[in-house]
Formats: C-alpha cells, sequence, structure tokens
C-alpha cells in the first residue's frame, strides 16, 4: 500500500452545479465565420463552447469544432443548420451570451458577450 | 532571524489534502494558480498561491508530483473553497478527478537542528535530505523545506500509522508542540500562513517568487503585471521581534502610522509578530508600540 492508495480517501469530488436551458445568440458575421470554418462537415462535427478555470477574471472561454462527443450532458442548439453544444456544467455560465465575429488583423475572431459575467479581462478571452 | 526552538519538537498540522489524479490534473492546477507548474520536476514541493480576480491571495498550498498524480496541501479554512474553484473549472473534457484526502493523509512538521537523526530511527540511513526534493520512505514522504529562520522536515503518512510515527518520534526524543508553541516557532522561522496573507497582494508579503511571469493569464494576473511595472509597495508584511506582548488587530505606532497585527505570540520573554506596515516604517528597523520597542525586519518568505 502507498501513501495515495490507502484508506480515507474520498470519492471523486463532484460540483453541484445550476443546470438552464441555454440560449446563444449569432450575430450574421459570427454564423458566416462559423459556416466556413466548418467546412462542409455540419452533419459530423458540432461547435462545443466552453468554459474552463483560467484567464484572468477565473473562467476561460473555449470553442472547438469537433466530432459529436459521447457524453450525455449536453444542450444542442441549432445555428443556421450548424450544431452548437453546450454542456450542462456550463450552461448557467454560457446562457444568453451573444458571439459576433470581428475581422481585424489584431484581436479579431470570434468574440463573445457574456451577460452572466461581472467583469471581464482586457483581451475578451476571460470572464468571472 | 533565530527559531529559538532549542530541541526537537514536532507539530501535527492541520490541512486539506487533496489528491488530483487523471492526466489533465497539471494543467487544471496550472490554471488557477499564480505559480507556474506545467513544466516543473516531479518529486520536488512547490509552493504555490491560489489569488482572486484582483490580484489578491485566497489561498497558499504546496504540491507535491507523485507517481503521475499531484497532492496538495492547502489551507484548511480555505480547502473547501479552493477545491470547489478547481473542480468547477475543469473542462468536460479534462481528465481530472479531484479526491479529499482529509482523512488519509496527516502531515507532522518537525523542527529540529538536524534531521538525519530521525530519518535514521525511521530507517533510512544515508538518506540526504535536498530542500524541496520529495522522498519516498516505503507509505511515507518527506520534504525539507528552508524558510529565513530555519529548516522544517515535513512527514506526511497514512493517518492510521500515526501512532506508530508518534512512537518513532518520541524514540527520537521529540516532543509535541502545543497550538501556541507551533504559533511561536512558525512566526519564529518564519513559515507562511494564510492568516497571515490573506487578502494581500503577493509583493506585500515577500511572495513575489511565488509569481510566474511567463506562465500567461492565471486569477489576478493583470494585477500582477501591473505591480511589477507600474506599482508601488506602499505597506509590507514584517516580522515583529520583541518582548512585550501584542494582539492582533489594528492599531497605530507610537509614530502615529497605521499598523495591522495579524499574529503573534510570546515564550520565555521573546515575542514574535507579524504585521502589515508602511515601508517608511519598516526601512527604520524599529517601532515603537504601546511604548515597547520592536525591532522590524520585512518578510521574504519563500
Amino acid at each position: 500500500m502507498s501513501l495515495l492508495g490507502g484508506e480515507g480517501f474520498s470519492l471523486p469530488v463532484v460540483s453541484d452545479t445550476e443546470v438552464v436551458d441555454v440560449k446563444l445568440n449569432f450575430t450574421d458575421k459570427a454564423i458566416r465565420a462559423l459556416k466556413q470554418n466548418m467546412n462542409g462537415d455540419e452533419d459530423t462535427h458540432v461547435l462545443v463552447i466552453s468554459a474552463q478555470s483560467g484567464g484572468c477574471s477565473g473562467y476561460l472561454y473555449d470553442m472547438k469544432i469537433i466530432k459529436r462527443p459521447e457524453d450525455e450532458g449536453f444542450q444542442q442548439i441549432s445555428i443556421g443548420g450548424i450544431n452548437v453544444l453546450v454542456h450542462n456544467k456550463d450552461s448557467s455560465m454560457l446562457n444568453g451570451i451573444q458571439i459576433d465575429f470581428k475581422e481585424t488583423l489584431m484581436g479579431g475572431g470570434f468574440q463573445i458577450d457574456n451577460p452572466n459575467a461581472d467583469r471581464a479581462c482586457g483581451c475578451g478571452q476571460s470572464f468571472g | 532571524m533565530s527559531n529559538n526552538a532549542s530541541g526537537k519538537e514536532y507539530f501535527v498540522r492541520p490541512q486539506s489534502v487533496t489528491l488530483l489524479q487523471g492526466n489533465d490534473s497539471t494543467s487544471v492546477i496550472d490554471r488557477v494558480v499564480s505559480t507556474r507548474i506545467v513544466d516543473s520536476p516531479d518529486s520536488h514541493s512547490i509552493e504555490v498561491l491560489f489569488c482572486d480576480y484582483n490580484g489578491r491571495i485566497t489561498d497558499i498550498g504546496s504540491i507535491y508530483k507523485i507517481e503521475e498524480k499531484i497532492l496538495l496541501l492547502s489551507s484548511e479554512e480555505m480547502g473547501d473553497k479552493t477545491r470547489k474553484t478547481l473542480i468547477d473549472g475543469k473542462s468536460w473534457d479534462e481528465q481530472c478527478d479531484l479526491i479529499i484526502a482529509d482523512e488519509a493523509i496527516v502531515r507532522f512538521s518537525l523542527v529540529s537542528a538536524d534531521f538525519q537523526s530521525i530519518v535514521t530511527k525511521m530507517g533510512f540511513e544515508g538518506i540526504d535530505l535536498e530542500r524541496n526534493r520529495v522522498m519516498q520512505f516505503g507509505d511515507m514522504i518527506a520534504v525539507k523545506s528552508e524558510f529565513p529562520g530555519g529548516s522544517v522536515l515535513d512527514i506526511l503518512l497514512p493517518r492510521n500509522q500515526m501512532i506508530d510515527f508518534i512512537s518513532i518520534l518520541e524514540d527520537a526524543e521529540y516532543s509535541e508542540m502545543s497550538d501556541d508553541r507551533w504559533n511561536f516557532v512558525r512566526l519564529a522561522v518564519c513559515i507562511p500562513s494564510l492568516v497571515d496573507i490573506s487578502g494581500n497582494l503577493p509583493n506585500e508579503c515577500g511572495m513575489i517568487n511565488l509569481i510566474s511571469k511567463n506562465k500567461g493569464c492565471y486569477p489576478g494576473q493583470e494585477v500582477h503585471a501591473r505591480l511589477e511595472s507600474r506599482g508601488r509597495t506602499v505597506k509590507r508584511l514584517c516580522l515583529l521581534t520583541g518582548e512585550a506582548a501584542i494582539s492582533p488587530g489594528k492599531c497605530r505606532l507610537s509614530n502615529g502610522s497605521p499598523a495591522h497585527i495579524t499574529s503573534c505570540e510570546s515564550s520565555d520573554g521573546v515575542s514574535y509578530g507579524i504585521a502589515k506596515l508602511r515601508v517608511d516604517d519598516i526601512d527604520s528597523g524599529s517601532i515603537n508600540l504601546d511604548g515597547a520597542n520592536w525591532k522590524v525586519e520585512a518578510l521574504t518568505y519563500l
């Protein structure tokens, strides 16, 4: 028996999170940019928007185009024929976000405005 | 600074002990601490700070990377909140389980001029205790840490072996410290405690070494970056050494400057305290408080 494998350890910690029905708002520019990035893979791939710890303000946004995950904890929203997934654990943090796309050489790309955030960092990638 | 720990003493430290396991454990914890840990070597202890978005310290921890797992020792008072920060910040696709080990692992802190005798008593002769190196002795882990006022040997072991280990300590003539005695020793040795540093900026606590400027964003990073370029430290934590008794709380020095005493303890005519003072008052080297003189030294914990 080693120090890290004996008696008295708990089961993995699980956090209770509030689950809400997610609504997302994409601007026309964001939908166009999203379709361009999907590159015709709308039938097999999805956009996952999530939040994770980090950034100056506490949480970071993450956006990934991936094959549909097997995890059943996602909510699916159809945006212009593209399936967008938000995990239940992130639903209360991401509900109501407005996603825009800015074409600038510096700091361009998808921009998220989050009505649930009390603060955001200068670069716009983190919130809290 | 002298630790006034003439003999061999030990203290069973109340701690939050959390085990993180899974391939993404390092990145999950690295994103929320101010200290870069992603490329830190295995079998070394690393001190880390948890800060809020204002850059102020919310918790302090020691991280041990062992057997591809991470053991986090953090403050007892903030343990659940720190764990919630970690688990809430895990992304849906990250592999990282947090397991509470408060009841499984116990931490002994040993203070002595020489730790070799206890290592020998534990049955491990010829072991050279290197600073911050995590040494595994069977089911036990030993880590030697050095502070401005002396060294501490931390021993982590399964709680069900605690009684046997206390027998070994007693055979080696170690005596158990009371809470008050530990408080006195930790002040003398300058072992950081959340009671002193919580709510302060790292530079105010002499903990700038726990800020990694090359790791990118983490909670509080914007503020820490500005402190580096524009900040001026107005107040700092310092060690008070004197003979009189003082009490924690806000007060005024004889010259009218404000002071905030966060910890204090007296033993055998020697008193130590931790106080937040204006830098000008610290630079003078001594202060007068309620008619008593105190030697003042700015703290540089780690």
